[in-house]
């Protein structure tokens, strides 16, 4: 059994604190970090009712909807906020979908296996949890990873270092959901591209926005692309 | 198209996307659940739907 006296003490701010690129690294919970004590305290206390409950009615859906209701309150604006951009783009769609070629791409970090956008040595998704990976991700330019229409799900995997990509390990369609494209696709319902992508939404941002991101419109415009769908993380 | 969680659909407000289907889910889990392939199919749907029914700017469709 752990010898807790000989381990240092921890403040509760310690404590929240650490889930964000600290010991306790969990992303999941990393809303915990930028809250004051109260409310952090207040949101671990709720999560937890629900869990003793769940013990009792076997209601473990109320413990998912208790850490969304959580991460909700967390990273959602306490006023309305205003938009940081003059316009607001729009173009209807004129065609029936199946005419479209649609494309799918992801922010969050999907990739095939064996193309690795950080090599063929490339972190596992535990070496990227920690504060100078996401520093360095933050100042590094994006990349995107192409995709193969027919890639197997099996193929896939996904790397980030803001977000606990494990669930996008153990099903990708939870963030790029080709698969159930395809089942559209198969259906009539949508015509899909030949290529999708995915990449690393924790990048340099204005490098993204000013030029990256305009040259990968160009990209898709150029493989005669009608539509794509985004999916943030 | 694009598809937020609604913890961050303040984000999709602030850069005026076109068309935003918002969905109630955990961080990294934007379509869906890991395995919940109804669901996921549900929210595809859905922004497939807006996709084609949008018709002004800044279409925004929560999902419960």
């Amino acid at each position: 059994m752990t010898d807790r006296s000989a381990q240092p003490s921890m403040t509760f701010e310690e404590f929240r604190r650490s889930f964000y690129y600290g010991s306790r690294t969990d992303l999941r919970f990393k809303f915990l970090a930028s809250l004051p004590d109260d409310a952090a305290a207040d949101a671990v206390a709720r999560i937890l009712r629900t869990v003793g409950q769940a013990c009792d009615t076997g209601d473990w859906d109320a413990v998912q909807d208790a850490v969304i209701a959580e991460q909700n309150a967390a990273y959602g604006p306490a006023d309305p906020v205003e938009a940081t951009v003059a316009d607001a783009p729009f173009a209807p769609v004129r065609q029936p979908l199946p005419e479209l070629p649609l494309a799918l791409i992801t922010a969050g970090g999907v990739f095939r296996r064996g193309d690795d956008p950080l090599g063929p040595d490339g972190p596992s998704q535990q070496e990227v949890l920690g504060r100078e990976h996401i520093k360095r991700a933050l100042s590094s330019p994006p990349s995107l990873s192409e995709i193969s229409v027919d890639t197997p799900l099996a193929e896939l995997t996904a790397r980030h270092p803001g977000y606990d990509a494990t669930s996008a390990q153990r099903d990708p369609n939870a963030v790029f959901p080709l698969d159930v494209l395809r089942e559209v696709a198969e259906a009539g319902g949508v015509s899909l591209a030949s290529t999708h992508y995915g990449f690393v939404g924790a990048t340099a941002q204005g490098r993204l926005r000013d030029r990256v991101a305009p040259e990968w419109a160009q990209r898709l415009l150029e493989a005669k692309v009608g539509a794509a769908l985004l999916v943030a993380t | 198209m694009a598809v937020f969680i609604r913890a961050f659909a303040h984000v999709a407000t602030q850069l005026r996307v076109p068309r935003v289907v918002v969905t109630p889910h955990l961080m990294g889990h934007t379509v869906g659940p890991v395995g919940y392939r109804a669901r996921q199919r549900e929210v595809v749907d859905a922004a497939l739907e807006l996709l084609m029914t949008a018709s002004e700017p800044e279409s925004v469709l929560a999902l419960d």
